[in-house]
Formats: structure tokens, sequence, C-alpha cells
């Protein structure tokens, strides 16, 4: 079976690894619009702050190169989904199965001034080459996602002064609720970082390049702008061929990861799935998601039926050695009726856990990442609150588990 | 291939730590159980010591989860391993064990997890109780289901099933 991969990222990776671990004898085919190996993207922030060197980016790959054939630096210019082919560097290649793992891409915003040298997005490792050369000083980061933050951390570690500048009123809007968003802003402006809500960027001024940057209620100077203000999906090539495109904008696909077209499967950041937790259509911009989708698509590919039980966002970071992790859903998408909220802060911890119809919809933790795998797994596989206390009910794993502390108050 | 295990004989153990001990001072030249990669964790409601390892899962969620894909099944074996020089301790490996097994060793800021000492535990070697034993599945259940022969009937396994007269 002749099977093309588009995209070299881990979504086209891991699916390669499971077909070659599955079917011997499947001729696969990666092509890659960058000319460089396979990299880690979340490891791009501890590049940019030099911990990490830059071969380490570099991953290591387990596909036998005389079985995976791996084209760099060859963009698909075209899908023909009724002939079976693709055609990338003015070449046809034909495929039995084709799997589209193409990606996403950052925005900018339609502004005044992003087209200065200065701007800067956070994608590859070339965007990150050439933010080190520029050499910045003084910066501004737009939008404080994980990109965001994990940036304006390393920025700040190099010795820059860093601020950020967020739309919504809190930051990480998507990930934390406000209490341990406040939790995590402390956290950042007491190690210097400034961060500034509920405030739009409106341009970029300078002659030749980035002079400052002007927003609703102020003007900073600055030498050099981060935009981090979220993804858009490369659908360009799927929409061309006629595949269909869902409503939140990826290309839309089954629980076997198949698009609308019979011999096209798709996986990671480029796609719609639904949530493992509502059932509902989501995207689910995270390497693990990707890495998952990817198993699920290859194995349908080789005739397997294998079902995506859904994306569940994970997220865990580090700010100023502070773990902080989240987990679910939020306070503002889940429905109020019914709903319970449970927190506790100590010292140096915070927990919330939100329950609603005896199943755990979300968790999120600042200042301790301790036992929090076994609730993870109480939440993926729908485990009642008081099934729980049944499983664990001893008072010295009690004490273990930060979190149970926490839930105890729910028993009561 | 079949692979040996760790097997920890709850029933044996008496909680003194020296395996969490030998692990950190053989791992990380630290006398700090801390950085031991088996934790021995105390259930007072009811009164036993559990030790908590990684079990080498078949399909490892931690895995799935590393982002610098460093976390892989050895070659030939189903033992996970890591190759630490990508590890940028994130930690989500951390996150998804579901045993809690992942250990953040602090000096290196980087995640592990038990790797059997190539095959020869230094924690089986210095148990004082013999509670921890390496053996390969089939026989560790082979061993129980003695234990429980001799338990119930006075003989091994072996006897009772030619006093029943069927093969063993």
């Amino acid at each position: 079976m002749r099977i093309i991969i588009i995209g070299n990222g881990a979504a086209g990776n891991q699916a390669a690894q499971t077909i070659q671990d599955y079917d011997p004898e499947a001729e696969i085919t990666i092509l890659g619009a960058e000319s460089i190996p396979f990299y880690s993207a979340c490891a791009l922030p501890d590049y940019l702050a030099g911990w990490i060197k830059r071969d380490q980016l570099f991953l290591r790959s387990s596909l036998e190169r005389h079985r995976v054939e791996i084209r760099l630096g060859q963009a698909v210019e075209d899908i023909k989904p009724d002939r079976q082919a693709v055609s990338a560097g003015g070449e046809l290649l034909f495929y039995d199965r084709l799997i589209i793992a193409s990606g996403s891409r950052p925005v900018l915003p339609n502004i005044p001034g992003t087209g200065l040298p200065g701007n800067f997005v956070i994608k590859s490792v070339y965007d990150i080459d050439r933010i080190l050369s520029h050499n910045p000083r003084r910066i501004v980061v737009i939008g404080s996602g994980n990109i965001g933050i994990e940036a304006a951390e390393a920025l700040a570690s190099r010795g820059c002064q860093v601020s950020i500048i967020e739309m919504m009123p809190r930051i990480m809007p998507r990930l934390f609720d406000e209490q341990p968003a406040m939790l995590i802003r402390n956290i950042l402006e007491e190690n210097g970082i400034e961060i500034h809500t509920g405030e739009k960027a409106r341009e970029v001024i300078g002659k030749n390049k980035v002079e400052g940057l002007i927003t609703d209620c102020r003007r900073i100077s600055c030498d050099a702008v981060i935009w981090a203000a979220g993804v858009r999906q490369n659908t360009e090539l799927a929409r061309a061929a006629g595949i269909e495109i869902g409503g939140l904008g990826g290309i839309k696909v089954d629980s076997q990861m198949k698009t609308s077209h019979p011999a096209i499967y798709a996986c990671g950041d480029c796609i719609e799935t639904s949530d493992l937790l509502t059932g509902k259509p989501a995207l689910c911009l995270l390497w693990s998601c990707a890495k998952a989708q990817a198993e699920v698509a290859a194995r349908n590919c080789l005739g397997e039926e294998i079902v995506y039980p859904g994306a569940l966002k994970l997220i865990a970071e580090e700010a100023y050695g502070k773990p902080c992790m989240a987990a679910g859903l939020l306070e503002e998408e889940l429905d109020r009726t019914g709903l319970k909220i449970i927190e506790k802060e100590t010292e140096n911890t915070y927990h919330r856990i939100l329950i609603k119809n005896e199943r755990i919809m979300g968790i999120q933790a600042v200042g301790s990442m301790e036992a929090m795998g076994p609730l993870l797994y109480f939440m993926k596989k729908m485990i009642a609150p008081s099934e729980i206390k049944r499983i664990i009910n001893s008072p010295a794993l009690l004490k273990n588990m930060p979190w149970m502390l926490a839930i105890d108050k729910y028993w009561q | 291939m079949k692979q040996k295990r760790l097997y920890h004989n709850t029933s044996l153990c008496d909680g003194c730590g020296l395996c969490q001990l030998v692990c950190a001072l053989e791992h990380c030249g630290q006398w700090n159980h801390y950085q031991s990669r088996i934790k021995i964790v105390n259930d007072m409601e009811r009164e036993a010591f559990y030790a908590v390892c990684c079990t080498q899962c078949e399909e490892a969620p931690c895995i799935l989860t590393c982002l610098m894909n460093t976390i892989y099944k050895q070659p030939g074996s189903d033992i996970t391993v890591r190759d630490l020089y990508h590890c940028i301790g994130c930690r989500a490996c951390e996150l998804a064990c579901p045993f809690d097994a992942a250990v953040f060793d602090v000096i290196q800021e980087k995640v592990v997890n038990c790797d059997l000492c190539g095959g020869r535990p230094l924690c089986v070697e210095y148990c004082p109780n013999h509670a921890l034993t390496y053996d390969y599945p089939g026989d560790q259940a082979d061993k129980k289901r003695n234990q429980a022969a001799l338990q119930r009937f006075g003989t091994s396994l072996l006897e009772v099933f030619k006093f029943s007269g069927k093969e063993a």
C-alpha cells in the first residue's frame, strides 16, 4: 500500500511510525514544506531562553530510511482526489491512502506596521533563529496563551524587558479560570514581567524597524513585537481539493479521522475533532492530541477500525519554577446549573476541580502537580467522585494527594 | 519477548525504605529518598506498605504525551526507556502517568522512571525482607499458586496435581 503523508510534524511522524509498526510492507512518503528535519515545536521557548541547545530540538526518530521516504522542502501544490495523486515539486505522486497533517500557522492581525522588521512569531526553528539574531532588548508579547507566557519567561531570562498585552480581561483566558490566572499573573509580575490585560494592539510604529506599539490605552516603546495571539489551521490544500471544512475552521473528520473523501485521512492541528467531555466539536492544537489522532488515522488507514474518543485539553506549564496545570473545561464553558466548584488554597498550592452531574469536568492546579495523574484518569474514565472515595479510602493516601484535600470538602 | 518485572510482596514489606535510598544512590549519587524511582507508600488504614514504581505499561500514556519523543519502548523488550538528552523537563509525562510513577529528578531537572537497573535491580538485591522480587510474570503467578496450595493443602502445587491425577 502506498501512503503519502503531508506534513513533517508531530502528527505526520507519529502516523509514519504507526504505519511502520503495523504494516511492514507499506510504502510511506512524507512531504515536508520546511527543509529541516523533524523537531519539537514545544521546546522552542526553551531554545529561545538558551536552556537547551539547538540540536536538542531535533528529535530521535526510529523511522527506517529504506521504507520511509522523507522529502523535505517540497510543499504540496495540490491534491487531486479523483486521480488519487498529489503534485509536489512538479511531480505527480500517486497514493492509495493520503494523510493530511498540514498543521497550523500563527495569525497576525490586520493592523498597520506588522510588516516591519522586528515583528516575530514563534512557530518554527527559523523564527527563533531570527529573534536571536535580532537581539532585542525591549519586547512586547501579544497574546497570553501558553506560547506567549513561555516566550515571555524565556526572553525575560535572557535579560530582556518584557510586556504582555492580552485582549481578554485575564491572562491565559482559554486555559485557566479567573483565580488561578490571577495567581500565575502574580508569579509573573513578581519576576518583572509587565502584564496589561483588556487591551488590544492598534498599531506597530517605526520607520525602518519596530520602534513601538500603540494599544487602546498606552504606547510602549520596544524593538521587537512577538505575536502569539492564536493560530489558524492550514486548510487551503484540503479546501481546494473539495474536502469538507468544519464550522470552527478545521478539516472536518469523523471519529475515525476520515475526511469527507474516503481515501483521505487527516490528523493533527489542521482538523477539528470532538471534545472528550462534552462531545461537541472542538479544536485541540496540542502535541499529545496530534499524536493520538495520528495513531488513530494511521491504523484506520491500514484497514483497522479504531475510534478516537475525543480530545482532552491538557496543559502543563512551569511559571518560574511553579508547576501549573489545566485539564478539561473552564467554568465559563460549562452550564451554570448543577455546577459545583471545589477550591482549595494553601500557602503554595491552589487546586480547583469542577464537578457537574457527578462527573469531573475540569481540573486546574497551580504550585503542585503531585498526584494529578490519577485524578486525570478519573476524569477521562468519567468516574464519579463518590466512587473515587471508595477506591482511595485511606487517610494516608489522602495526605499524599493534595487534590484529595480539596475534593474531601465535596464529600462532606 | 517476555521480560522480568519487579514484584512487591506487601505482607513482607516493613517500610524500611532501603530500596528508595539504594535507588537514589545508584541513579543520582544521593542518599535521599526523594530522588528514588521507587516509592514506598504507607497506608495506615490497611496497615500496609505499597511500592509505587513504573509498571512498564504496554500502551504507555507517557509515550504519547512526551513533547520531545524521548520516551520509547526499548527495541527487543517492552521496557519503557528515556533518552534524557532531549528531555526538557516539562513534566507532561508525570502528569499523564496514572500510577504517579514518573519521578522528577531535581538534580538533572528531568523526569525519570524505573529502568530496572539494566536487568539487575539494586532495590531487589538490598531488600532485607525479600519483599521485592524480580521475576517473569508467569513465574510470579506460579509462585503465588504454590503458596496458596501450601497454605491450603500443606504441599506444593505439583503434589496437589499429582494427587488429583491431573497433569501439572
